[in-house]
């Protein structure tokens, strides 16, 4: 059996995201077929209990939705709606956990059913962790990948506020520049948030990731951990790929290709497919992991060369720059003038 | 009437050899004629009932008639007998502009009495691609706008303005409890009570989420401050009712508002509106 699923799969249920956006469209004046076109889905299907729907449908709906209804706030409204209508055990599990490192683990461990479009990467630093956002399953066009990372801000955001106090030490770092409906931000995040930052990722002061839930029952949650256990767990194809790369950062695409039991070319072919190529992904991950070296551990350049099996110095810098656009030192000063 | 004129050409015309018929003038005419009938079947379903969309029904159907006459023109001839019938053919559409030019009239009328509606929501144009559904209000786009023209007028002239923002407060609190149906009706009534206590010059449209923004031109901050805290007030004392006539509120209204100085931007002025709203907020909380 697969261990992983791909952007066709339809294997993504449609009741936690689908379904709330279809009706937010509607009650916004837009018809559901406008918001579905080009989907292939029927709204009639939809309200069948088991319909699932693919990565690709998916985006196809959010795009649609962003050109109807451009800066309504949409991904944020419906980040809040995901988080307070959790009905699966494994939602169930994660709102009962003890702290925020419980919830990280939790949503590691039943990523299935709470988020298979994106996965984390945790770089623990000094005083922060910082969580490195990348999507899981394929690479969509730019506006739907911020619609997907504004959700993921609002979800983070509403669970600080509904279960903690500590909202505005949270930190949101947004991979684009600030867009035209930056009110949107203003009214829905309370956490912190920056733009242009190389990656998404939010980071976490430490000690907070300790601090307890007010209102969960720890003692309900591995209750609801255990029921859980029964679904399958499978992966997003990017997910399964970078998985790969991070335990051999210099792996070849041959064995990648052998591992997934396609041959190199088929591998390159369906990697075009998703948007994205193997050097990408390579790259995209040693940059979170350089510039997290850089500017939060204060690693020099040589350290984070030798960490990254870099052979010489210049080639770690140019290459630096080619990912980021600066040179590690001027990074260094960027983030220095903006602290 | 079509049908009559229908009737009257199929009688009284013969049909023309194929070999006379132009076509492309066939194809043209039949254009034009088959361009109004979809000119008045969409007046039809678009415009609610009433005085000006009855004129514009009569006119585009006469228009439509002379139109469909000489189209069929193209395929049938007429006796001499008959010839009238080609003189008459442009009448009904001489008529049917007369019946437009009315309609036009009225429509005018009746748009003056829906601007009047509009004032305090809509400032020197109409874009409705900006306008949010939930309150009927215009959104933050159209307020971006309208607060660069005043800043291009602010660095020419001297004439101060101001901008106020309102955030409901415990609104995603009223959203969870009552659902979104509802906190979007309440949204819809708050719009209006914000218009409602603001003078005929200012513009109130929704910010984003539960925020609404209000520009007051030609206003001093005193001025602004004063006429803020009153809507405010208002909108704080607004009671919604549940189906079962049983009160459910929102505490308070939070504010704030700034004036435009010549050097800002419209981007550090809308931040500055913001981060004085959660100052306001973190100082109630506290």
């Amino acid at each position: 059996m697969k261990s992983y699923f791909d952007a066709e799969t339809a294997c993504l249920s449609s009741q936690s995201l689908l379904l709330p956006l279809i009706e937010m469209a509607m009650q916004r004046g837009v018809n559901s077929h406008q918001v579905l076109k080009g989907s292939k889905l029927f709204y009639d299907d939809l309200t069948k209990s088991q319909k699932m729907l693919s990565f690709r449908q998916l985006n196809t709906v959010i795009e649609n939705t962003i050109h109807l209804l451009p800066s309504d706030g949409l991904s944020f409204l419906l980040g809040q709606h995901w988080l307070f209508n959790q009905t699966s055990y494994s939602g169930q599990a994660l709102l009962n956990c003890k702290n925020l490192m419980q919830m990280s683990r939790v949503i590691c461990l039943k990523q299935f059913t709470l988020c298979p479009l994106v996965f984390f990467i945790p770089y623990r630093c000094d005083s922060h962790t910082h969580y490195v956002f990348n999507l899981a399953i394929g690479m969509p066009p730019p506006k739907v990948i911020e619609f997907y990372f504004e959700m993921i801000a609002a979800k983070m955001n509403a669970l600080c506020k509904w279960r903690f106090d500590f909202t505005d030490k949270i930190l949101v770092k947004f991979p684009f520049s600030a867009p035209e409906h930056l009110e949107q931000y203003y009214a829905h995040l309370a956490v912190q948030y920056q733009f242009e930052h190389p990656y998404f990722c939010i980071s976490i002061p430490n000690e907070l990731l300790r601090v307890s839930q007010t209102t969960a029952t720890p003692i309900m949650h591995h209750y609801y951990l255990q029921q859980a256990n029964s679904t399958t767990e499978q992966v997003g194809f990017i997910q399964h790929i970078s998985k790969q790369l991070i335990k051999s950062p210099k792996c070849s695409s041959d064995a990648i290709a052998h591992s997934l039991n396609i041959s190199s070319a088929t591998l390159k072919r369906k990697l075009k497919n998703h948007n994205t190529s193997l050097q990408t992904l390579k790259d995209a991950l040693a940059k979170q992991h350089a510039v997290i070296n850089i500017t939060e551990r204060g690693y020099s350049n040589e350290q984070t060369a030798l960490q990254l099996n870099f052979s010489d110095l210049t080639n770690f810098r140019r290459t630096f720059k080619r990912w980021t656009g600066m040179t590690p030192s001027q990074l260094r000063s960027t983030v220095a003038l903006n602290t | 009437m079509l049908f009559f004129a229908l009737l009257v050409v199929f009688q009284l015309g013969t049909l023309k050899p194929a070999v006379d018929i132009d076509w492309v003038d066939s194809v043209a005419e039949g254009g034009i004629a088959f361009m109004t009938l979809i000119w008045l079947l969409t007046t039809l379903i678009m415009r609610p009932k009433g005085t000006v969309t009855n004129l514009l029904f009569f006119g585009l159907s006469a228009m439509h008639i002379t139109l469909l006459l000489d189209f069929l023109d193209e395929f049938f001839t007429f006796s001499k007998h008959h010839s009238w019938l080609s003189s008459l053919e442009a009448f009904p559409a001489v008529v049917g502009m007369i019946f437009m030019s009315l309609a036009m009239y009225y429509w005018g009328q009746e748009q003056r009495v829906l601007n009047h509606l509009l004032t305090k929501k809509e400032r020197f144009y109409r874009t409705h691609g900006l306008h949010d559904f939930i309150t009927g209000l215009y959104r933050a786009d159209y307020m971006k706008r309208q607060i660069e023209q005043e800043l291009i007028k602010l660095a020419n002239t001297s004439n101060c303005f101001c901008i106020a923002l309102f955030d409901i407060k415990g609104f995603a609190l009223f959203n969870q409890r009552y659902g979104s149906i509802r906190a979007n009706n309440l949204l819809f009534d708050i719009g209006q009570i914000i218009t409602l206590n603001l003078r005929n010059t200012d513009l109130a449209c929704r910010f984003a989420s539960d925020r609404f923004i209000v520009l007051l031109p030609n206003t001093s901050h005193l001025e602004a401050t004063y006429i803020t805290e009153q809507v405010a007030n208002m909108v704080a004392q607004h009671t919604p009712y549940d189906q079962n006539q049983a009160k459910t509120g929102f505490s308070q209204v939070h504010w704030h508002c700034v004036e435009a100085a010549d050097t800002d931007t419209l981007s550090n002025l809308l931040s500055e509106l913001n981060q004085g709203l959660e100052q306001q907020k973190r100082a109630t909380t506290v």
